[in-house]
């Protein structure tokens, strides 16, 4: 489904505060915006997304929009101003709404400047996100999206809280099934919901006004229904405990927000703690197909399969091509080695097309028309010419179906027959589909045995041979339990001890496998157990180490870093996502280090050939 | 540039290269090893004498040589759909070979006149090249085809005539072996290891079909000689008994051999072909298809041996570490410190396609040549490149006008980013770790059971410690790594995570090293799989799918959470904890679990039901993956090619394959518990239904007066995303082409009108 996202950024005077790194928490903040819109780029053409910015010296909105003469907004302006300091882009940056992010929006977004002064001026997260649900709202109201509103703030001004208008606004966010992702810039709280809060309560949990110095950090615990109100007065102690106090608030505020729409408060403290956490949420849906599934005969129902793996692929390039007017043009071809990068003179927008024509030629060099050109099969070394009748009598004519030919115990198909990717079979809101393949799952795990089945996974297509197993699911260190949401854990081990749906894998047919010849193995040296042992315990990976489900294809990331780099900046060098410093795929050096002693009394006990290319040709 | 890229090859490159016909398996340092499979050839040696023309009688008008040319036949359909459908073996040479032959025959026919320009002598002593050594088409398969029919009279043209050797200096089969050595050596597509820069090891085979245990007595030491030559040459010789047709005419065979026949069953090798023959796999006489299709299977696994996809070297996480050292190394110590347990690697499971067509000239029938040109806005050409029959890539890659001038971008939301071809090949580079030489590295291990078999995003490769025939101490001491970890993985029930880069250019992978269990067939104890290690690549985070949540997961989470609190409310009582009322406690909780049974996941007696399907319906527990279980589609499409092919009129679809069960089996095995099963189901409750799926209206935006438009008949000038918009204002479908569009526009305003007339009138 599609996403329509609103990013709303604090510009507020705070933002300017810099890591150790140099980088400031508003440049963390459009980091982060920036790469998670370019993160919706690359997923899906049509996401759309639309970015706020609070504490602006800038009004425009979709509320209002200013004419370009008189955009600049003061302070004294007119009242009727809504939503003042509060500016709202999207699309390419120039309209206010929820659009089709292009490159300039993030170009835009990489424009903008902390605000100073900010702390006079109005627009606070709440009036942010008042602005951003109502645009979500306009763009997508019983339209199918997947709703999102990410405010990236440190929480460190003050918020004026209208009680009645905010409760409204995130029951209108509940409604619109729409999320609330807070990425808390050195927060000191954080909390996660899976899902809205039950009940049809409209209160909002707010915080005592900030002025009555309450100690009370537990937000989830505050009082009922509090009206914060207009209380706008100025606190001139300010001073790093009002400040603190304030933040404090905020994110309690925050956090009762998000627990009535569902998402996220999370605390972070730098740039690599955003990503280390947003990684791996990136999981696309699998789109799920219906299949006759054909138990037996006289006893089918409708299922559905979807994929559980699928190759990511990255997209082909466009090409090209200089004018031959232009200089460049009439460079020698070797004199650059790289001449297809810069260099240009010209614009890609001033390149021409290039278009391919095919033409088919006979042995002497004639041009054969199409209507002299057939069709033909190759078999072996000759040719079967096939006519469009011969050809009309090769068309199986068959629904998407998936029919049991019979089962065969599960120790006569190893793992090694399994040919990937696999697919998931369901029942999916069907109760007869549910309890028929959940019944099935189960008597197989039982019984140990695999169903084997003929599988048209497309419509007047052949059909595959298929295994059926139950998805007897286990719990995976990958994801370590303490990380698991309650449901997950559960979901979790429910299906491991009792499956409900079942996984499906080709199986070789007749003549498609070959066996490697008969390959003895001797029995192993008793004597050399222990430095075996000792190599596995040594080199083996815990937690979250080397979780391949959390890594991800470093050439498609370094390609798409790479070109969103050159967004900003077109002369911008290679980004390599796996490079000496980060290098993903490899042993942790802790765990490298601690097998030492292993690896070289290995090495010792077995002498191993040489691995380099001279002493391999021997 | 090259070609490839201009042409939009798929940048990862990731598949091994199997079905290109050019592909050789190569080690990192591009050399081929001892496993190296090149082409399989046969070439099948037919005995003319009288008693193989002998028909079987008792109704059986065959003979055994009639069985021959089955076998043959069947050999040439069997290379030529392995060729076909495995995209592998294009190079695999058959011919035939008739030798006993009388000595003047007549002349030769198509098939005959290519390649064998210098057997007219040969004719004369006996032997006779039916078909040559070449990769086999249909029109092979029609030719003996014609033999088979007795469209040509392959008894006439060719049966020795009696006590025709006698007097030879040299015995037939001697010339016929001697001209087998000629054939493999001349062939154009036996590749011979020691006279091509590409060292391919092409293994040769000669089959002798014979009635004949002891042709010629006095010719043994010769028949020797001429057989160690050809066995030095890596050619295999079998010898295929034949039973032959009833001895009527026994007298009339007075050659002083006494032939061996239809009433013989025995074969007696020992008498002159154990000297001669590689090995002798069939102890008896065979006269019938099914004795000889179970002997042609027997040899399918000679002749189809796998290739070896790669050898390398499987190193150990600190080798970069290790190479470092050795490059540094001040002492002999340190030297020779990049070492690595060497591996072979072998996809064993290959799934058989459908081959694609061709396009043909149809006044020729032969395959195009199909030229690409690539030109700009201006119709200047600034490439061409052939594919096809001629395609020179020397050619294509220098003389091209304007590859120059050609640039690549990365298109991000529709803006055009600069990204060069030599730019995605350093970030391919960086992507594999910089590797620079195929490898498997081994990275760490995992309890087996955290790896979930599902995920398998391709099929597996095999591998074994390196076969090396050259340093046999050095092969001892790897192998000896290789069983020993192997054997400590299956102890600790440990799976090996690692990273694999099959071709330098490639991209690396992730892969789960397993290990591999021997798997032996029950009936014969022969060795299935051969006991290793089994590399499964694994997927990265970007290709893995989150399958959305059916019902019964639903319904399951919710006992689940039902149980915890059951469980929860337990522990706290046994904690002391207060029980007001343990049994309305206990009570709520068993009402909960009942009202989360919604039926979706299946009751405890429907499971039971589906066990006793499953039990019913287990096939044979002996069935073989890969040996068993036909891939009826691709053998109908075969069958139907080849009788298109031979312009078959009466060509008949088989319809018996084991993977197509007829209902009426499937009932009469299992009726009862099918029917039982069924009964058990739950019904789904019955949707409302929907008239058709309810549009949702979009206000028509178009400013357009689609009436005027209507009354002047032109809305055919509308544009299709205008009439969407006056259809989606109306809640009409958008599907179809512009015409059926425009038909529904007409219909809608029309029927509107009407209304509104009507109305009026009212």
């Amino acid at each position: 489904m599609k996403q329509a996202v609103v990013f709303v950024l604090d510009s507020n005077v705070t933002m300017a505060k810099e890591y150790e790194n140099g980088s400031s928490r508003f440049d963390c903040a459009k980091q982060v915006a920036q790469d998670l819109i370019c993160d919706l780029m690359i997923q899906s053409k049509t996401n759309e997304v639309g970015v706020i910015v609070l504490k602006s010296n800038t009004t425009r909105h979709h509320f209002y929009e200013p004419d370009s003469d008189n955009e600049d907004t003061s302070m004294d302006d007119d009242e009727e101003i809504p939503y003042q300091n509060i500016l709202e882009f999207g699309g390419s940056g120039d309209a206010v709404m929820v659009a089709r992010p292009t490159p300039s929006l993030l170009r835009k977004i990489d424009s903008l400047q902390v605000s100073k002064e900010s702390e006079s001026l109005r627009g606070d997260f709440c009036d942010g996100i008042i602005v951003a649900a109502d645009s979500l709202y306009k763009r997508t109201n019983k339209k199918k999206y997947q709703r999102r509103i990410v405010l990236i703030t440190d929480a460190e001004h003050r918020v004026e809280v209208d009680g009645e208008q905010l409760s409204e606004v995130l029951n209108g966010l509940c409604d619109l099934e729409c999320t609330l992702e807070v990425i808390g810039l050195d927060f000191g709280k954080e909390a996660k919901f899976s899902k809205p809060s039950a009940g049809e309560e409209t209160a909002v949990k707010v915080e005592p006004k900030q002025d009555e110095k309450e100690d009370d950090d537990s937000a989830t615990d505050a009082g009922s229904e509090t009206d914060a109100g207009e209380d706008n007065d100025d606190d001139e102690d300010g001073g790093e405990v009002g400040t603190a106090l304030i933040k404090s608030q905020n994110e309690s505020l925050l956090i009762s927000m998000t627990e009535k729409t569902g998402g996220y408060v999370m605390a972070a403290k730098e740039l690599k703690a955003i990503f280390a956490t947003l990684l791996g949420k990136r999981k696309s849906k699998s789109t799920r197909r219906k299949v006759d599934f054909q138990i037996a005969p006289g006893v089918s129902m409708e299922c559905r399969f979807s994929l559980l793996l699928s190759k990511a692929t990255l997209p082909s390039l466009k090409k090209r091509v200089v004018p031959d007017d232009t200089a460049y043009s009439q460079k020698p071809k070797n004199e650059d080695e790289d001449d297809a990068k810069k260099s240009d003179d010209v614009s890609p927008e001033d390149m021409l097309n290039m278009k391919r024509i095919e033409s088919h030629f006979d042995a002497e060099n004639e041009e054969v028309e199409i209507t002299n050109r057939g069709q033909a099969y190759k078999y072996g070394s000759d040719l079967v010419p096939m006519s469009a009748y011969d050809m009309g009598g090769l068309t199986a004519i068959s629904d998407v179906k998936l029919k049991i030919i019979g089962y065969i115990p599960n120790s006569r198909v190893p793992k090694a027959f399994c040919v990937g990717p696999p697919y998931i079979l369901s029942g999916a809101d069907s109760r007869k589909a549910c309890a028929a393949v959940s019944a099935l799952a189960r008597g197989l795990e039982r019984t140990k045995k695999v169903a084997i089945a003929s599988f048209v996974q497309m419509k007047n297509r052949d059909p595959s041979l298929v295994g059926i197993f139950p998805n007897v699911s286990q719990l995976r260190e990958g994801k370590s339990l303490e990380e698991m949401t309650e449901e997950e854990k559960l979901a979790e081990k429910a299906k491991y001890e009792n499956p409900v749906d079942l996984i499906i894998f080709k199986l070789p047919y007749m003549g498609d496998v070959v066996v490697p010849g008969r390959i003895p193995l001797e029995e192993h040296d008793k004597s050399k157990e222990k430095v075996c042992d000792d190599l596995i315990d040594a080199l083996t990976l815990e937690g979250d180490q080397l979780d391949y489900t959390r890594i991800a294809n470093p050439m498609i990331r370094s390609y798409w870093k790479t070109v969103v780099a050159r967004v900003k900046d077109p002369e911008h060098e290679l980004v390599m996502a796996r490079n000496e410093k980060e290098d993903e795929i490899a042993t942790p050096e802790k765990v490298l280090e601690g097998a030492k002693g292993a690896l070289d009394a290995f090495y010792e006990s077995f002498p191993l050939p040489p691995a380099n290319r001279k002493t391999a040709k021997k | 540039m090259d070609d490839e890229s201009l042409f939009g090859a798929d940048l990862f490159g990731e598949e091994p290269d199997w079905a290109n016909d050019d592909y050789q398996s190569q080690g990192q340092d591009g050399t081929e090893g001892p496993l190296d499979q090149g082409a399989q050839h046969v070439l099948m040696l037919l005995d003319c004498r009288v008693d193989m023309f002998r028909t079987f009688g008792a109704g059986n008008d065959k003979s055994a040589m009639d069985n021959g040319l089955q076998v043959a036949k069947a050999l040439l359909q069997d290379t030529v759909r392995t060729t076909v459908s495995q995209r592998t073996g294009k190079r695999n040479g058959i011919g035939i070979v008739l030798f006993n032959t009388k000595r003047q025959t007549s002349s030769k026919t198509a098939m005959e006149e290519e390649d064998c320009d210098d057997d007219d002598g040969k004719q004369n002593q006996g032997v006779h090249i039916l078909m040559p050594l070449i990769p086999p088409g249909i029109s092979h398969v029609l030719d003996l085809n014609q033999c088979l029919e007795k469209e040509r009279n392959v008894q006439e043209e060719f049966q020795q005539e009696s006590q025709e050797n006698s007097g030879d200096i040299m015995a037939p089969l001697q010339t016929a072996l001697e001209v087998c050595q000629d054939m493999f050596k001349k062939a154009k597509c036996v590749k011979d290891a020691f006279s091509n820069s590409n060292p391919v090891v092409d293994s040769k085979s000669i089959w002798i079909f014979t009635s004949h245990d002891n042709p010629y007595p006095g010719a043994l030491q010769q028949m020797k000689t001429i057989a160690d030559e050809a066995k030095e040459q890596n050619v295999k010789i079998i010898v295929w008994p034949m039973a032959t047709g009833g001895n009527s005419e026994m007298e009339d065979v007075s050659d002083g051999d006494s032939p061996r026949g239809y009433n013989d069953p025995s074969f007696d090798h020992s008498l002159f072909y154990q000297d001669i023959v590689s090995s002798a796999p069939f102890a008896s006489p065979m006269s019938t298809m099914e004795e000889f299709e179970e002997a042609l299977e027997e040899l399918r696994h000679d002749y189809k041996k796998p290739r070896r996809a790669y050898y390398g070297p499987m190193r150990l996480p600190d080798w970069r570490k290790r190479i470092l050292d050795e490059k540094d190394a001040q002492d002999d110590e340190d030297k020779d410190k990049d070492t690595a347990i060497m591996i072979d690697w072998f996809k064993f499971v290959q799934l058989a396609k459908k081959p694609s067509t061709v396009q043909i000239d149809l006044q020729t029938k032969l395959e195009t040549i199909k030229v690409t040109n690539l030109i700009d806005d201006h119709g200047e050409v600034l490439a061409t490149v052939k594919r096809g029959n001629t395609f020179d890539r020397t050619t294509s890659e220098t003389m091209q006008p304007g590859l120059h001038r050609i640039r690549t971008f990365a298109d991000f939301a529709g803006e055009l980013v600069p990204m060069s071809q030599s730019e995605m090949k350093e970030l391919k580079n960086a992507a594999s770790g910089k590797l620079d030489s195929s490898n498997l590295v081994l990275l760490g291990f995992r309890p087996s059971h955290l790896i979930p078999f599902y995920h398998a995003i391709d099929s597996a490769y095999l591998v074994y410690p390196q076969v090396d025939g050259n340093d046999r101490e050095a092969q001892q001491d790897n192998r000896n790594a290789f069983i020993n970890l192997r054997a400590a993985m299956i102890r600790k029930n440990v799976v090996a995570i690692g990273e694999v880069l099959f071709r330098v250019g490639w991209t690396s992978k992730l892969v789960v090293i397993r290990p591999l269990h021997e798997l032996l067939d029950k009936e014969e104890g022969t060795q299935r799989l051969p006991p290793g290690l089994m590399v499964v690549p694994l997927p990265f985070e970007d290709d893995i799918r989150e399958p959305e949540l059916d019902e019964a997961m639903k319904e399951l989470r919710l006992q689940s959470t039902m149980a915890e609190g059951l469980a929860r409310n337990g522990a706290n009582l046994e904690d002391g904890g207060a029980a007001p009322d343990l049994t309305s406690s206990l009570s709520t909780s068993i009402n909960l679990m009942e009202n989360t049974h919604t039926g979706y996941v299946a009751s405890e007696e429907l499971v039971q039901a589906a066990m006793d399907v499953i039990e019913k319906r287990t096939v044979d527990e002996d069935i073989q993956l890969g040996e068993d279980l036909e891939n009826a589609a691709l053998q109908k499409f075969f069958d139907y090619i080849e009788a298109i092919a031979m312009e078959d009129p009466f060509f008949e679809a088989r319809t018996e394959f084991d993977t197509e069960v007829p209902d009426e089996d499937v009932l009469k095995a299992a009726g009862t518990q099918i029917e039982r099963f069924k009964i058990l189901l739950p019904d789904d409750a019955e949707k409302p239904k929907v008239a058709g799926r309810k549009r949702k209206m979009v206000e028509d935006d178009s400013g357009i007066n689609w009436v005027e438009l209507y009354e002047e008949g032109a809305l055919d000038s509308c544009k299709l995303p205008e009439l969407k918009k006056y259809l989606r204002s109306i809640g009409e479908k958008l599907s179809g082409k512009k015409s059926d569009l425009v038909l529904r526009v007409q219909e809608h305003i029309h029927k509107s009108q009407k209304t509104i007339k009507v109305k009026r009138e009212i």
